[in-house]
């Protein structure tokens, strides 16, 4: 952490629930942004193996202000007892974070970061919030596969001798799969209906003019394969002009290794840098933008 | 229940105080483990504290000198700095709390380690528990090396890394990146010449973790030792990043306190 960065640990939240660790660096390169960085599954607010603690740094550094929180029931954060489900209290606890930086005068505008189902969370945030002016997510589990995804693994796969060996010897039970109906794919697939509301809420940002990272690790590399998957899923709504898309396939999920934590710093503090995010005047005026829908 | 920073500004601690339910009975100080195995643990540490405090104890759990939400990055953790960070936090336990009627010490893993190293700085702990304690350094970091197959940064694996760094360089163990200094002290850890132990200590084993030392633990005047068949915290359940809570361990942990 660099000279004059700052941290300071805030319990926010209805009652107070939640916790949140606030690093701010000595000047800032942008008073009205903040980021605000999602539990990354169930790991409390550091991210898995500490790599919420250095991005935030790092940030900082960089004069870039970040708030790392625990969402409802994660980490050191309590529930907020509203009795709505786990997803909606993420989702809540996002819009408390929100709140708390805006009125203490620390930001008006949004970067909301998430990795695994943080990433989920934080575009299903980023629909509803005009706050919300970018959004970076790293391996979101909703991402669905294309058909193309699917001939590329394929292709790949075709080209492993071990691959033959155990289709010639049986070992994946085709035919068996085949005749029992039981033959389906590996990777997880969208349903027309959830492919649709998917694409709505993506146009929704779109037209917010939302700027998006999407970062893709060796992880999840059979789902998510070629740069230009996410358009060819979602065409014709100009996600190309707001979505840069990073493939780190050798990094893994967790960033484990020096190399994968330095690499995902890069990426972030690059985007970051290098969007011109929307500015409050596109916010509409005396509108409530703390909730809406597509 | 809250979360605080606590000490110097250049070296602030983060713990997490949990206040006692009812009348105060004393105060109890959890120690950390480290590594993916405070990640794994941190769920079972925070329901292990608030069922502590449900029992009418002050808690504190916090994070070691870099570590967790602590100041520092990986490479600044330092076992000797962590034996003064464990007298800091029972300061700040007592400065939160009033002097306690008693202090309890709970440490997991190298926290169980460390508080049993420590517990002779501190002015008077009635009890500790050690609770999967390391006892062979050199044998956890060579499991950690044969699991993750980690060494120094940028070293074997493909992909965006710096070069490799001389002899003394950063070296990788359990996803972070660590200091020689620091993989040394690992490499020399051992609860062999702990002399200050307190009155009453339990040992209490919940894995089938055998990197040896557990023998000479028993061999102790004044140590109890258990193994309860109950899943290690530290241990990653299938892939989501965080461990089982051993609720029988726990409700162990609660009896002997209250003992």
């Amino acid at each position: 952490m660099g000279p004059g960065v700052t941290e300071s640990v805030l319990n926010f939240g209805p009652a107070s629930e939640l916790v949140g660790t606030l690093t701010e660096p000595a000047g800032r390169a942008d008073p009205s942004l903040a980021v605000v960085i999602v539990n990354a599954g169930i790991i409390h607010r550091a991210g898995p193996n500490r790599v919420h603690v250095r991005i935030a740094r790092r940030m900082a550094d960089a004069g870039m202000l970040s708030f790392r929180i625990d969402m409802a029931g994660i980490g050191d954060s309590d529930g907020l007892g509203t009795n709505e489900s786990v997803d909606e209290e993420c989702v809540l606890s996002i819009t408390a974070a929100l709140d708390l930086l805006e009125d203490r005068g620390r930001a008006t505008r949004f970067v909301l970061f998430g990795l695994c189902a943080g990433a989920d969370y934080a575009l299903q945030h980023a629909g509803r919030d005009r706050r919300v002016v970018g959004v970076a997510s790293v391996d979101p589990p909703t991402m669905p596969a294309s058909w193309k995804a699917h001939l590329i693994r394929g292709l790949r796969a075709a080209r492993r001798p071990s691959v033959w060996y155990r289709l010639v010897t049986g070992r994946y039970g085709l035919m068996r799969r085949l005749l029992t109906g039981r033959l389906r794919a590996s990777t997880p697939n969208q349903s027309g209906s959830a492919r649709e509301q998917a694409r709505s809420a993506l146009r929704h940002l779109v037209e917010r003019d939302v700027r998006m990272l999407l970062l893709i690790t060796g992880n999840v590399k059979e789902r998510y394969n070629y740069a230009g998957q996410l358009f060819d899923l979602y065409p014709g709504i100009g996600l190309e002009r707001v979505v840069r898309v990073a493939l780190r396939p050798s990094a893994s999920h967790t960033f484990g290794r020096e190399a994968d934590k330095m690499a995902l710093t890069r990426d972030l503090l690059g985007w970051l840098k290098e969007t011109s995010f929307a500015r409050p005047a596109l916010v509409d005026a005396g509108a409530d933008h703390r909730q809406e829908g597509p | 229940m809250s979360g605080l920073l606590f000490g110097s500004a250049a070296t602030q601690l983060y713990g997490y105080y949990h206040p006692p339910s009812g009348t105060p009975t004393g105060s109890v100080l959890l120690c950390q483990p480290w590594g993916t195995e405070y990640q794994f643990a941190h769920r079972a540490m925070r329901l292990l504290a608030r069922r502590l405090a449900g029992d009418g104890r002050h808690v504190l759990r916090f994070d070691y000198s870099g570590t967790g939400d602590s100041w520092g990055e990986t490479t600044d953790a330092d076992i000797e700095v962590w034996f003064d960070d464990v007298e800091r936090a029972a300061r700040e336990l007592t400065a939160i709390a009033g002097p306690p009627a008693r202090l309890d010490v709970i440490g997991l893993r190298l926290g169980a380690t460390v508080a049993a190293l420590a517990c002779d700085r501190l002015a008077t702990v009635d009890s500790l528990v050690m609770w999967d304690p390391i006892l062979d350094g050199r044998a956890w970091v060579a499991a950690d090396r044969a699991s993750s197959g980690t060494g120094r940064p940028g070293a074997g694996r493909r992909g965006a890394g710096r070069p490799a760094p001389g002899r003394d360089g950063p070296i990788e163990l359990s996803g972070r990146t660590v200091s020689p200094r620091f993989e040394r002290q690992l490499l020399e850890l051992s609860t062999a010449s702990t002399s200050g132990l307190p009155p009453r200590t339990l040992v209490l084993w919940t894995s089938d973790d055998s990197s040896g030392g557990r023998g000479e633990m028993a061999a102790r005047d004044g140590v109890e030792v258990e193994t309860l068949t109950q899943p290690s915290p530290w241990v990653e359940d299938i892939a989501i990043g965080s461990g089982q809570i051993p609720t029988g361990a726990i409700e162990r942990i609660l009896e002997w306190v209250r003992a």
